[in-house]
């Protein structure tokens, strides 16, 4: 169990309605597996149970049949909570106070005493970029400036899991690329991370697992390479003649002509070699080979609306 | 995780029990000292009752109290009585408002002639009465109480007690405390009224040199010592100025000669100027009870189809003779009863001191064939509410009084009719 | 505890930022100030009525209405932002929540008491010319009755929205603060029958009572004596203590079971 940072077995959240007469299940029989040291990107449309699993391993909600571990302890200890971290989407703090003032609120909650403290929080504002913005009011600060004192806050205490909800929102392209650098050193740090997020580019980047969950249900769940293969290679080739044509279409490829050149969209299950072969055997040329994955947005949609359809 | 909650639950149960063991102490002291009045009030409007619990209330029964002195200058006394009732609920240890309030009651409600409405004087006693349940430790409305008995109400006997009460306390104004004398004096416990100027005297002599004030207050009470003393030997000692008795030759008579006016005179044989008659006129056995114990609780009305009427007569050369129009105030004097007493006294114990020396301060010196009487009387028990500071020999003695006094009067009673008095029958009405 | 008092910490600095807070606290301030020019209104007993019942009465309703508003949406605004999202997520037990919250908003009231009571005493002070030391004592127990109603609040805040809230801490204040003086009057009266009177006097132990705070009486009557005030006054302050003890533990264990 040590080397689950997070572990679920039939978690189940069920909502009674009050006026309506039927409940709500928001998670159904949810058994989720996350290994330390990775990075899980947790997917879905809204209202698919992201939310609810996260506030249940955080205890901010109880699970109403199942069960949920974190770190191997029972979810929502507070002791446990010295080993994790949460960021949660569109944060919202005390904007009375400073951005200083909010880190070093959060750090008398892990009971971080002088001086470690104020060294602490001046580590983690130059880190995220605040230093400077450091004593002005969170009133003040950009959606930005927020996400990343969220980031900060969610460092104090240097945990072994973070759990990130939405990290990259609303974030221009720059800090983007920032918040992504973060994230794959803080796996090299040996930390593990726990992503929800709709910026299916960001996850495919960095996850090495991700899981689709709609309507309360896992329906996809494991590695990014094993669920992106079976993508298409492209070859462009010129002066091939169009007695060559035939075979290749009948290789089961897309073929199409653009401009005097030839742009075959072969499935990537070794037929590829196949086209070459026959392109240079009529005295074509082949100008590239450009292999395309499969990507997360088309499994995404793929699983949703094939969700939808069933 | 379970036996924590299960404390837990222990500890609420525990700390309630507490809290309302706690409650139940502090209740009995709450209403003690800091409670507004008993019952429910009447007249305030939803507005003012929730500023009176926000704690404005004493702020509240001080602007009411100055509308209610307005009333007074503009003489509506009749709006200042649901007044008293409204500020002592609100602040029920305000004592200027039961002492006046009480003042109020018994002094002014007068007729067109300036005749006292005599039926307000039990709603004053009852006025007092609570009010001295409200603050028993202290001496000012114990002393008002005494005050009105003897001034008002002209009963020094009743006075007595609360006098005696009044005087235990320490704090009382010195110059107060000769009241006790007086009163002890008129009511014909002679050696008590010296006694008592006796300690006031050697109390004021410790401080004589003080200042002026405790310099007047020793003289003061020299000479009362001294007068009062003097009095009594001319009056009792050897060679009495009071033998031997005087006749009085009393006698009185009434005639209706308008519809409610009667026209009373009569004779009185003391040659001193400054004699007095006192003619009362009520419903046929019906006395007012001058107590506090007379009414249940306390109300803002008077009996409305009681009538009572009150006055003193002076005595000029020997003869009485007055006009008594009671035609002018039907609210006072309604007339529903169907018979009437005329009563006519005079007694010696409020008389002047030329003819106190005559007749003695008991009447020991007047002598009369026909209506002569001799009051014997023991003042009534007194309820000293528990938190009064006096000692328990005199709770005992208010409580059950022992000491019986007399003194002597003259008094006459004439009986007239509903008819009499309103002329019905003549000039067809 | 260090999780506790950085809460109240917070719980502190965002209400004496809260601007309806500071504008009853100014209003009361100012009030207290010039209530000197009513005196031609208050007759006889004149300027020490009028600045110490009027004050006490102007502190007593900026406490209750301060620790009303205060304390109805602490909680809830809480959950409403999601702010206790990032505060759950860490080691913080739920219980020191809640009680950094009400550590936070005593912290509060006791500043505004602070503010109120040394304005109360300068007026009286200039107004009357001496200091009472009796003041204190009227301030405190009044002090202590607005924290009683403040763990009221939030004990309801637990479990119903805030605008139910208001009114239901409402009732229960103003109910808190007549029950004593309704069951005296039944007490006087010999004709209540017990099946009108035992009912009120459980009332009058179960629900919490503000009316034992209300001593300023005697201070506008120096004259009364009364019974034993420091028995009294520590009776009451035990009182109020185990009362809120009571609400928190209370809100405690229904906060633990709350789902947000």
């Amino acid at each position: 169990m040590s080397d689950l940072a997070i572990k679920t077995v039939n978690l189940t959240k069920r909502y009674s309605g009050l006026w309506s007469k039927q409940a709500v299940e928001a998670v159904k029989n949810l058994n989720l597996e996350v290994y330390r040291g990775e990075i899980f990107g947790f997917l879905g449309p809204n209202g698919a149970g992201k939310t609810t699993t996260i506030k249940v391993l955080l205890g901010i909600i109880y699970p109403t049949e199942g069960e949920a571990y974190v770190l191997g302890q029972p979810a929502g200890d507070p002791k446990n909570h010295y080993r994790i971290s949460y960021l949660p989407e569109n944060p919202y703090f005390y904007d009375f106070m400073t951005g200083r003032e909010i880190l070093t609120f959060y750090a008398k909650l892990f009971g971080i005493a002088e001086p470690e403290r104020s060294k602490r929080v001046n580590e983690l504002l130059d880190r995220v970029g605040l230093s400077r913005a450091a004593d002005q009011t969170l009133r003040t600060y950009s959606k930005g400036m927020l996400q990343r004192i969220g980031l900060a806050q969610c460092l104090i205490n240097d945990p072994e899991l973070l759990i990130l909800d939405e990290p990259t929102a609303g974030l221009d392209p720059i800090a983007h690329i920032d918040i992504r650098d973060m994230i794959l050193d803080l796996r090299n740090q040996g930390k593990t991370l726990f992503i929800s997020s709709h910026q299916l580019s960001d996850v495919e980047r960095v996850c090495d697992r991700v899981a689709i969950l709609n309507k309360g249900v896992m329906v996809q769940l494991g590695r990014i390479e094993e669920l992106l293969a079976g993508g298409h290679v492209e070859v462009i080739a010129d002066k091939v003649p169009d007695n060559a044509l035939e075979p290749i279409h009948q290789l089961g490829g897309k073929v199409s002509l653009h401009d005097g050149r030839l742009i075959v969209e072969q499935p990537d299950n070794g037929s590829v070699d196949r086209v070459i072969d026959i392109v240079r055997a009529a005295g074509g040329h082949i100008i590239s080979v450009k292999p395309y994955r499969r990507s997360l947005e088309d499994l995404f949609v793929e699983t949703i609306q094939g969700g939808k359809n069933a | 995780m379970k036996r924590n909650l299960n404390k837990l639950w222990v500890a609420i149960v525990v700390l309630f029990l507490v809290q309302a063991g706690l409650q139940v102490r502090i209740f009995p002291i709450w209403v003690r000292d800091y409670a507004p009045k008993q019952t429910a009030p009447v007249g305030l409007s939803p507005d003012q009752l929730l500023a009176a619990v926000a704690g404005f209330r004493e702020f509240l029964a001080a602007i009411l109290w100055v509308r209610a002195d307005s009333f007074f200058d503009s003489g509506n006394y009749d709006a200042v009585l649901p007044m008293l009732r409204l500020v002592t609920w609100l602040d029920p240890h305000n004592l200027d408002v039961y002492s006046t309030g009480a003042w109020h009651m018994g002094y002014n409600f007068t007729d067109e002639s300036q005749r006292s409405d005599r039926r307000y004087i039990p709603l004053a006693l009852k006025f007092l009465e609570e009010g001295i349940q409200n603050n028993p430790a202290v001496w000012d409305l114990y002393f008002e109480m005494g005050w009105m008995y003897y001034h008002k109400i002209q009963d020094p006997v009743n006075a007595v007690p609360w006098m005696q009460i009044a005087n235990e306390y320490p704090n009382m104004i010195p110059a107060r405390r000769h009241m006790l004398a007086h009163t002890l004096f008129k009511a014909g416990r002679f050696d008590d009224a010296v006694d008592h100027w006796a300690k006031l005297f050697l109390d004021a002599e410790k401080d004589r040199g003080k200042d002026w004030e405790s310099s007047n207050l020793y003289d003061v009470r020299q000479k009362n010592l001294e007068d009062t003393i003097l009095d009594l030997l001319r009056r009792y000692g050897p060679n009495p100025e009071t033998q031997p008795p005087i006749d009085l030759g009393f006698d009185a008579t009434v005639k209706v000669v308008r519809p409610r006016v009667l026209l009373v005179e009569g004779k009185l044989g003391i040659p001193t100027i400054g004699a007095r008659v006192t003619v009362i006129l009520r419903d046929k056995g019906k006395t007012l009870r001058y107590s506090p114990k007379a009414l249940k609780t306390f109300t803002l009305e008077v009996d409305p189809k009681l009538t009572y009427m009150q006055d003193s007569l002076a005595v000029r050369e020997e003869k009485f003779r007055r006009e008594i129009d009671m035609s002018k105030d039907p609210k006072m004097y309604p007339f529903k009863a169907e018979e009437y007493e005329v009563e006519f006294i005079f007694e010696p114990r409020y008389a002047s001191p030329n003819i106190q020396d005559r007749i003695g301060s008991d009447g020991v010196g007047m002598y009369d064939a026909r209506y002569l009487e001799e009051v014997r009387e023991k003042p009534d028990p007194v309820d000293v509410p528990e938190y009064a500071k006096i000692s328990d020999a005199l709770r005992r003695e208010v409580e059950n009084p022992t000491r019986e006094t007399s003194y002597y009067r003259v008094r006459k009673v004439i009986t007239l009719t509903r008819a009499d008095i309103l002329m019905l029958g003549k000039r067809g009405e | 505890m260090n999780a506790t008092l950085a809460i109240a910490g917070a719980t502190f600095g965002e209400a004496v930022r809260k601007r309806i807070l500071m504008v009853i606290l100014l209003v009361a301030l100012l009030i207290i100030l010039i209530s000197p020019a009513f005196e031609p209104f208050a007759g006889g007993r004149g300027a020490r009525t009028l600045i110490l019942g009027f004050g006490f009465g102007v502190v007593q309703l900026a406490g209750t209405f301060i620790a009303i508003i205060l304390c109805t949406s602490m909680i809830p605004t809480e959950i409403e932002r999601r702010t206790i999202y990032t505060i759950l997520s860490k080691p913080v037990q739920r219980y020191q929540f809640v009680l950094g919250k009400f550590v936070g908003a005593v912290g509060t009231l006791g500043f505004m008491y602070l503010m109120m009571g040394i304005v109360l005493m300068i007026a009286s002070r200039m107004a009357l010319g001496e200091f009472d030391p009796d003041i204190l004592r009227g301030l405190i127990m009044f002090f202590f009755q607005s924290s009683l109603l403040a763990a009221v609040v939030l004990f309801f805040s637990t479990f119903v929205s805030p605008l139910v809230n208001y009114f239901l801490s409402g009732g229960v204040f103003l109910l808190g603060n007549l029950l004593s003086s309704f069951l005296e009057s039944i007490q006087r009266d010999p004709e209540v029958t017990p099946l009108t009177r035992v009912p009120v006097q459980l009332l009058t132990v179960i629900l919490p009572n503000f009316a034992n705070f209300n001593v300023q009486n005697p201070i506008m009557n120096p004259e009364q004596v009364l019974t034993d005030p420091t028995a009294y006054t520590v009776q009451t302050l035990a009182y109020a203590v185990v009362y809120i003890a009571l609400l928190l533990i209370a809100s405690m264990l229904i906060f633990n079971q709350r789902e947000m």
